[in-house]
């Protein structure tokens, strides 16, 4: 445990409350709609279905977890994935991206998820799995304790 | 954000809570966009997805849908109208959501589609902003229309229909229209899915960070078509998210490659050539299995519907197979009309009645969502949004290199490897 703490300013406001908790982070842009399990009117789960796409996540359960990734990709019906998962308590609790992409911040925005982007650093880079991350999604400020 | 007045009144409650809701949302897109206005939008367009069959995102049981259901009685409740040309081309066939939609000024412009430019009009023009619902149209308007869109999904349309405004971020802006990485295509490119391979490629490898605009060189841009356009749009949208590309030579915006990077030089330069073809191909390749079903789910148009029918008259489809294709409503007329549906359905085609729906024994079903229900186990098409949208169906869905491959697939009942 290094418990260095790093402070991490976007340029803009972000979106929605305070939140904190263990980062999970890919190098690889998301989309809900074709990385992530169950049913796409009906989402069952939140774990990482797609191999080729997201080798880095598959497997895991984004459930109420601190997502760090580069954007979204891919289909403007994340933003209902995200919504129905959310509903049933297996949304982000928040998501800290290099730069948002439009169908994640409507989400965001209706539903009131912190989320950040455009930050002073590369938080794909400066933040690590494990790492204690608390996401201001109203200030757009990240503080990041290393693991 | 600076607004004017009218978008202050708007945002200040003095229209009701529709508007105000909707311009809070706007603005609050807008700020953390780093927008520093909001610009008038000329044409919106929601692409309404599967509705009452199942499906996709936008269907009744689904929480964006009672979102947007909520936020339109609201607007009924306030006689609230649309303030800029709002179509909506009907795949969902959820008649109440018509009514809504009509009743806040909205027009049904087709009564079936896709989520490509085929069946969305009336097209915006060249330097007007617009707000599409389908990705796709975003990717097809951007860089060969030069309209200026970002692809937002369905609550930016419905915000930015009902104020006639959307926030001047993305897309919209001069400096982020410009090329940034220059891609030199060495390869022929035979028809509509190579061109969607090609997308494929290109979209993968810039998708964690979409937003730097590839330049296309090295297109014989006398041989391109539409159709090969549009499929190549699909892909650039998926697996990756690219919303704006420049062609050189066929995007208005891109008369030359020096225009197309605005004098500057790429950041990034890759070839794309047979072998990157090929890593393509090569992720969703055939295993041999016997497919049950094999799809033609791009649209066809007219031209290739009666490819189609070259390829097949005189044969018949295998009788353990499905082969279902979808149409644009253009084709669909011609289909009907000069009597080429009669001559495909009696060589055993499915025509499905819009985009996602397969027939399959007699029932309408997505494969995206219906294949492990109905016993659906492999899957030949045409489309990698297929390869990937069915795969949480943990099905084999294999792509193959040209019509004429499918169409062979589906008369013989087995895929030649």
């Amino acid at each position: 445990m290094t418990n260095e703490k790093i402070i991490l300013k976007s340029k803009h406001r972000g979106i929605g409350g305070i939140a904190e908790g263990e980062a999970i982070v890919s190098k690889n842009a998301l989309s809900y709609i074709f990385d992530v399990g169950g049913v796409w009117h009906k989402p069952i789960n939140a774990k990482v279905t797609n191999k080729i796409e997201m080798p880095d996540w598959y497997g895991e359960d984004l459930a109420n977890r601190i997502l760090v990734f580069p954007t979204g990709r891919g289909g403007i019906f994340s933003t209902a994935l995200i919504m129905g998962l959310v509903r049933k308590g297996l949304g982000p609790k928040a998501m800290i991206n290099i730069k948002t992409h439009p169908v994640f911040a409507y989400a965001s925005i209706a539903l009131n998820i912190p989320t950040v982007d455009e930050l002073d650093q590369n938080p794909c880079e400066v933040i690590e799995t494990g790492d204690w991350v608390k996401v201001d999604g109203e200030k757009g400020i990240v503080e990041v304790i290393k693991k | 954000m600076k607004l004017n007045k009218e978008e202050e009144k708007m945002l200040t409650g003095a229209y009701g809570e529709s508007y105000k809701k909707a311009m809070e949302i706007l603005v609050t897109m807008g700020e953390y966009s780093s927008a520093e206005k909001m610009v008038p939008i000329s044409w919106a367009d929601l692409t309404t997805f599967s509705g009452r069959w199942g499906g996709h995102g936008d269907s009744p049981d689904n929480d964006l849908y009672h979102y947007l259901r909520d936020f339109e009685e609201l607007c009924l409740k306030e006689n609230a109208k649309f303030k800029c040309p709002m179509t909506i081309v009907d795949v969902s066939k959820d008649e109440e959501r018509n009514e809504r939609m009509k009743k806040l000024g909205a027009k049904l412009v087709a009564p079936a589609g896709a989520s490509s430019p085929h069946d969305l009009f009336p097209w915006p023009l060249f330097g007007q902003y617009a707000s599409p619902g389908a990705t796709n149209g975003t990717t097809f308007f951007n860089p060969i229309l030069g309209v200026r869109a970002n692809s937002e999904g369905p609550i930016g349309v419905h915000m930015a229909a009902l104020t006639g405004r959307t926030p001047e971020y993305g897309y919209l802006l001069d400096e982020n229209r410009l090329g940034k990485v220059l891609v030199e295509v060495k390869t022929e490119l035979k028809n509509y899915i190579d061109w969607a391979v090609l997308g494929f490629y290109i979209s993968r490898k810039l998708s964690a960070h979409y937003w730097d605009i590839p330049v296309l060189t090295g297109i014989d841009t006398l041989k391109v078509t539409s159709d090969d356009i549009m499929s190549f749009c699909a892909s650039m949208n998926h697996p990756g998210s690219m919303g704006h590309f420049l062609i050189e030579g066929i995007s208005p915006e891109a008369p030359t490659i020096e225009k197309a990077f605005g004098g500057k030089e790429p950041i990034e330069k890759f070839v794309v050539g047979p072998e990157e073809m090929k890593e393509i191909y090569d992720l969703y390749a055939p295993s041999g299995n016997k497919p049950d079903i094999v799809t033609v789910r791009f649209p066809l148009t007219v031209e290739r519907l009666y490819e189609v029918l070259n390829l097949l008259e005189g044969k018949k489809i295998h009788q353990n197979v499905s082969f279902a294709v979808n149409l644009t409503v253009h084709a669909r007329t011609v289909a009907e009309r000069f009597g080429v549906r009669k001559k495909l359905e009696a060589c055993g085609v499915l025509m499905g009645e819009t985009q996602g729906q397969v027939l399959w024994n007699g029932e309408i079903i997505d494969p995206w969502v219906d294949s492990r229900r109905v016993g659906i186990k492999t899957m030949i098409t045409d489309s990698l949004k297929d390869c990937n949208g069915a795969r949480n169906q943990d099905i084999e869905v294999a792509l193959l290199p040209s019509l004429e491959k499918i169409i062979n697939t589906a008369i013989n009942g087995k895929v030649e490897v």
